[in-house]
């Protein structure tokens, strides 16, 4: 740096302002030995550079922190999403669908009651769980049966109390709360047990001085705060009230697999049995901090009401913890159109994404009160897999690693290449791109010949005929116009599935004939394709439309529908879900 | 002709001068011997972001008093003064121990770059905890 005689400013490192202030120095006669690490100068340097530093360093953090785009702390991005009345979500306990079955032993009492908080244990990977009753059940008899069903919630319950004296806000001590089970009571005081319940306000909309209300909000990282109204806008606490705060406490999506259930003692003085319905579902994570940035502005411009689609989105997201990405898309889009609608398909988390019919309803009830001209339609996903088949040479020359390393990396690359290219609705499949993946796996991958096909996995009702439509939406591969010749492969194939031709059983085939008629056969023991139905329905090669009756006798998990594109890529619409099945990667690598 | 002042430094005690009421500069070779004493005094991780400055004497005077402590203190000695102190041209440098009084005394011998003046400087090496 040319010697000016002026201090510089622009260095933000330790070194560079030492420097700048040895500089600064090297201009004053009566500090000629500046730069020699020994002398008491270059200690006090060292002091007021570390100063100088550390004042860098807290003003750059704290200038990031201000703002909800460069927060790095969720506690910050927390306090951001507050300001724009966000709330993030906190872990969601997973349910389950379970039967009571109360034995009376013969005796018939008017009523049973099953007490709120009332617990069953299951055990996931060796960690016990429970879940509990959210409210009193009352089970009564049905020809002296007494069995009721329910739905219970993972997590242990947690009640804390709180003496109010003057403060209005009171901090959960829980990070692992479910905030949709808070339950909120203010007891009179410590010798006054009247109490009574407060309820939850989104909004300060149609509030009285006497309203019973609390509001909920972030509070640091993962943790929340209760908020109790000023007298004005909700009813005010008076000192020496005691606030009862009852939550669960829950594990979140750990809980999903949940599927076999223990009572813990008797209900009433009887024995009581638990059947599991449906297994553990919706259990989810919390927000994490690059999700409340994303998601805290639109929530706020979506004011709490759905209009348009990124309204939809946000508040779907915003209520919703379970659902990890949605599509929306107006009903004029759908086929057939559906005028004054919204389709709504959520994704939930997890391997296995279904969404239970329960949440489907709460989110078409959530969103009926959003919105007065638009009805919510929630449609299921419609996914498209993808079937990979390469085939990678490599050079062993360079690399340590075997061929069966190599596969595992190669294959982690694939999975990989999923969740970074075909996450979200409407992402489509380029093939150049997951070739040069697998090519950037490892140094010593020479080549790769990738090909792939798409999957539409079904699964029909079995021993009835129904009608199966859908479409690919691309074109498909079709370099021969003519009927297939015996050994010729097919463009559109099942993998296999029973069938009961005239109450003859066979390993059955869907395929088309090469010139788009739909048909089902099986293979004789000479190889042969003996035809069970010459015609059972349509395929356009063009658009990829197919269309066609399907009676199966029976099949393990789905029938699923391979086709080869015509095109290597695959694009999909806003309403389809594209993702690679793993269990359909098959990888040969060789020299 | 005013003999020119080429080395200063503050002196440790920043001490004001009794008639210029400015602080007090050590100039020239004691500048630079406060310079080596500092760096015999100072640890290595002692100074922010420069772990390695300092001749890391200390760990030694809690060692049993031997000629191979001596010899290796005076090694670091040399080492720490041909590091960090280029204005001083080491001339000799000895260690002796003091069994019965429980410390070392190290004499060392330099002269700076701006003049051939052998300068001596001795210091007390004791362990203090």
């Amino acid at each position: 740096m040319a010697n000016t005689g002026f201090l510089s400013v622009s260095e933000t490192s330790f070194d560079g302002i030492k420097n700048n202030l040895k500089t600064f120095l090297k201009t004053k006669t009566e500090f000629q030995d500046y730069d020699f690490e020994g002398s008491n100068l270059s200690s006090l340097l060292d002091v007021l550079s570390y100063n100088t530093y550390m004042n860098a360093y807290y003003l750059n953090m704290l200038g990031s922190e201000m703002f909800l785009d460069s927060s790095q702390l969720k506690e910050s991005a927390v306090s951001h999403a507050k300001e724009l009345n966000y709330l993030p979500r906190s872990r969601t306990s997973s349910k389950a669908l379970v039967t009571f079955t109360i034995n009376t032993g013969g005796t018939l009492p008017a009523s049973i009651i099953i007490p709120e908080d009332y617990v069953i244990r299951t055990v996931v990977d060796n960690v016990s769980l429970d879940f509990t009753v959210p409210e009193d059940i009352i089970v009564t008899s049905a020809s002296g049966v007494y069995s009721v069903q329910t739905y219970v919630y993972e997590g242990k319950i947690v009640e804390e109390f709180f003496t109010v004296n003057g403060a209005t806000k009171y901090i959960l001590q829980s990070e692992n709360i479910d905030t949709n089970s808070i339950k909120v009571h203010v007891i009179n005081s410590s010798a006054d047990s009247t109490n009574s319940q407060y309820s939850y306000a989104e909004s300060l909309v149609g509030l009285t001085p006497q309203s019973e209300v609390y509001f909920l909000q972030g509070y640091r990282d993962n943790r929340y705060e209760i908020v109790f109204g000023d007298g004005v806008l909700g009813k005010a606490l008076t000192n020496g009230n005691i606030v009862k705060v009852k939550y669960r406490s829950t594990n979140g999506e750990f809980g999903n697999r949940a599927s076999n259930f223990s009572t813990t003692s008797k209900v009433d003085g009887y024995d009581i049995n638990v059947t599991t319905n449906l297994v553990a579902v919706d259990g989810s994570e919390r927000e994490d901090t690059e999700t409340i940035k994303f998601y805290s502005p639109r929530f706020y411009s979506a004011q709490n009401r759905g209009v348009t689609r990124d309204d939809f989105e946000a508040l779907v997201r915003q209520k919703f913890p379970q659902i990890r990405t949605v599509g929306v898309y107006g009903g004029e889009d759908a086929v057939p159109p559906l005028y004054g609608k919204v389709i709504i398909i959520p994704v939930p988390y997890g391997n296995i994404p279904i969404l239970s019919d329960q949440l489907k309803k709460e989110i078409v009830n959530y969103l009926s009160t959003k919105t007065i001209t638009t009805e919510a339609v929630i449609r299921d996903p419609e996914y498209l897999f993808i079937e990979i088949y390469s085939s990678v040479k490599f050079d062993p020359t360079v690399t340590t690693k075997t061929a069966t390393q190599l596969k595992t990396d190669i294959i982690q690359t694939i999975k990989s290449f999923d969740a970074n290219n075909l996450d979200e609705f409407g992402s489509d499949f380029r093939k150049s791109k997951l070739v040069a993946a697998i090519d950037d796996t490892d140094p010593s991958i020479l080549s790769n010949d990738t090909t792939v096909r798409a999957i539409y996995k079904i699964a029909p009702q079995r021993t009835v005929t129904q009608k199966i439509e859908f479409s690919y939406g691309n074109a498909l591969y079709r370099p021969l116009q003519y009927v297939y010749l015996e050994t010729e492969p097919e463009v559109f194939k099942s993998n296999v599935f029973t069938y009961d031709k005239n109450s003859t059983l066979y390993n059955a085939y869907i395929s088309d004939d090469g010139v788009g008629t739909i048909r089902i056969y099986y293979i004789n023991q000479g190889g042969q394709r003996i035809i069970l139905e010459p015609n059972i329905g349509t395929i356009d090669y063009t658009t990829g439309d197919v269309s066609f009756d399907l009676n199966p006798f029976n099949y393990s998990g789905s029938i699923d529908l391979y086709a080869k594109m015509n095109d290597q890529d695959i694009t999909v619409k806003e309403s389809k879900f594209l993702r690679i099945d793993y269990s359909k990667i098959t990888i040969n690598v060789g020299t | 002709m005013a003999i020119q002042k080429v080395y200063s430094d503050l002196t440790t005690d920043l001490d004001i001068h009794p008639i210029k009421g400015d602080l007090t500069l050590l100039t020239d070779e004691a500048s630079v011997k406060r310079s080596i004493i500092n760096l015999m005094f100072t640890e290595p991780y002692e100074r922010f972001f420069n772990p390695d400055i300092g001749a890391g004497l200390k760990a030694y005077l809690f060692e049993n008093i031997s000629p191979d402590t001596e010899y290796i203190i005076r090694e670091k000695i040399i080492e720490v003064i041909n590091n960090y102190e280029p204005r001083a041209n080491i001339i000799n440098v000895s260690v002796k121990a003091f069994p019965d009084q429980n410390y070392y005394s190290a004499s060392i011998v330099f002269s700076v770059l701006t003049s051939n003046n052998p300068y001596t400087l001795d210091v007390i090496l004791k362990r203090a905890r």
